[in-house]
């Protein structure tokens, strides 16, 4: 992992810092990432998931994304899931594992301010507010 | 001519004093011919307030009323200082029972060590600066028995009762929107005026962007309508919102 790819992991150790947190390198300087037990909101089943992320070496300059959580992601209402979800593989240091893959792009990305730790918070914000 | 004390007997000046929401006690201060004396607490005994500002036992403790029956307390009778903390003190030998007194105690309110006096318990900020000749641009602290002292909002109801001892400060505060240094006037403010305020100051905000606070917990959402109270060296960052993709 180069060295902005380790900040990046450092941020998220420090912003989640009551969650584990594997991380494992992805074998072109960047590294894969998963959060364990984050809440994606009420209105899932489940309400809460590991959330799993690529952090590539051109990080800052490359957007975070997509994210992945557990596969089969429903609302709690049986209403439909937007757009932004998906049923995917999510990859990872071993084979890629079902996920539901939830992808969402900082078009207007800022590599000063936006950073790994922050778009992972942009995105459990996003959908508990669906 | 003075009237016997009319406050409640019973409290000793060893009971602790109740704190709204558990916040640090306030500091209470005394008004005595005049000076200023600090107190020990809320509820004391009237020889302490003699004692503080060195009369003896020859005289007799009165808390000033807007009347001229103001109310006596002989050395051993507890004060509470939140139903009056304006004193005088007469001759104990020209001290005797008289009418009871129905007018309001006089109030002393202090502010950085000085003093205006009102018969008024409720204020709010735009009162108590008046009282004080304080302009606008002035922040007003609520002085605790702690190193954290509590801003006052500029909506919120000021109580005798709860504490007549502030301070003032000027309301600039200094934090970091984006790793850049931004100024306010104010302390309390809107995740929205946060960003407009940013970007008057030259930090490239983005359209509709999302602001979060950094904390040592973690990165945590500031809705624009979500009221802050700023403090030195914390951290916003504003970024874009996202897309589906």
């Amino acid at each position: 992992m180069n060295a902005a790819v380790q900040q990046a992991v450092a941020e998220i150790r420090s912003a989640y810092s009551g969650h584990q947190v594997d991380v494992a390198p992805d074998g072109q300087d960047g590294a894969f990432v998963k959060v364990h037990d984050l809440p994606l909101g009420s209105q899932y089943a489940p309400e809460r998931s590991w959330v799993a992320f690529r952090i590539t070496f051109q990080y800052p300059f490359a957007d975070v994304y997509p994210h992945y959580c557990l596969p089969n992601l429903v609302r709690k209402d049986k209403g439909a899931l937007c757009s932004a979800f998906s049923q995917k593989t999510c990859p990872g240091p071993g084979d890629p594992e079902p996920a539901t893959m939830v992808s969402r792009r900082s078009n207007q990305l800022n590599p000063t301010t936006d950073t790994a730790a922050l778009k992972l918070a942009k995105v459990l914000d996003w959908m508990s507010s669906q | 001519m003075p009237n016997k004390n009319q406050t409640k007997p019973g409290h000793g000046a060893d009971v602790a004093e109740p704190t709204p929401n558990c916040r640090h006690a306030s500091k209470w201060v005394a008004i005595l011919n005049d000076r200023l004396l600090p107190m020990p607490r809320q509820v004391v005994q009237a020889k302490d307030i003699k004692h503080e500002a060195g009369i003896g036992t020859g005289f007799t403790l009165l808390r000033d009323h807007n009347s001229p029956h103001d109310v006596m307390f002989v050395d051993d009778e507890t004060v509470d200082l939140a139903l009056g903390n304006v004193f005088r003190v007469i001759p104990a030998c020209e001290a005797a029972p008289t009418q009871p007194c129905r007018e309001p105690a006089k109030l002393a309110f202090s502010m950085d060590d000085a003093w205006k006096l009102t018969i008024n318990p409720d204020h709010t900020c735009e009162s108590l600066r008046h009282l004080f000749g304080l302009s606008d641009d002035v922040e007003l602290f609520r002085d605790f028995m702690s190193p954290q002292d509590e801003p006052v909002c500029d909506t919120d109801r000021i109580r005798f009762a709860d504490g007549p001892v502030f301070r003032a400060e000027r309301r600039k505060v200094t934090v970091k929107v984006n790793k850049n240094e931004v100024t306010f006037a104010k302390r309390r403010v809107t995740g929205a005026e946060i960003k407009t305020t940013a970007a008057k100051q030259g930090v490239t905000i983005p359209e509709h962007g999302v602001l979060y606070a950094m904390t040592p917990a973690g990165q945590k959402p500031i809705p624009d309508q979500e009221t802050v109270t700023l403090k030195e060296c914390d951290e916003f960052r504003c970024v874009t919102a996202d897309d589906n993709s």
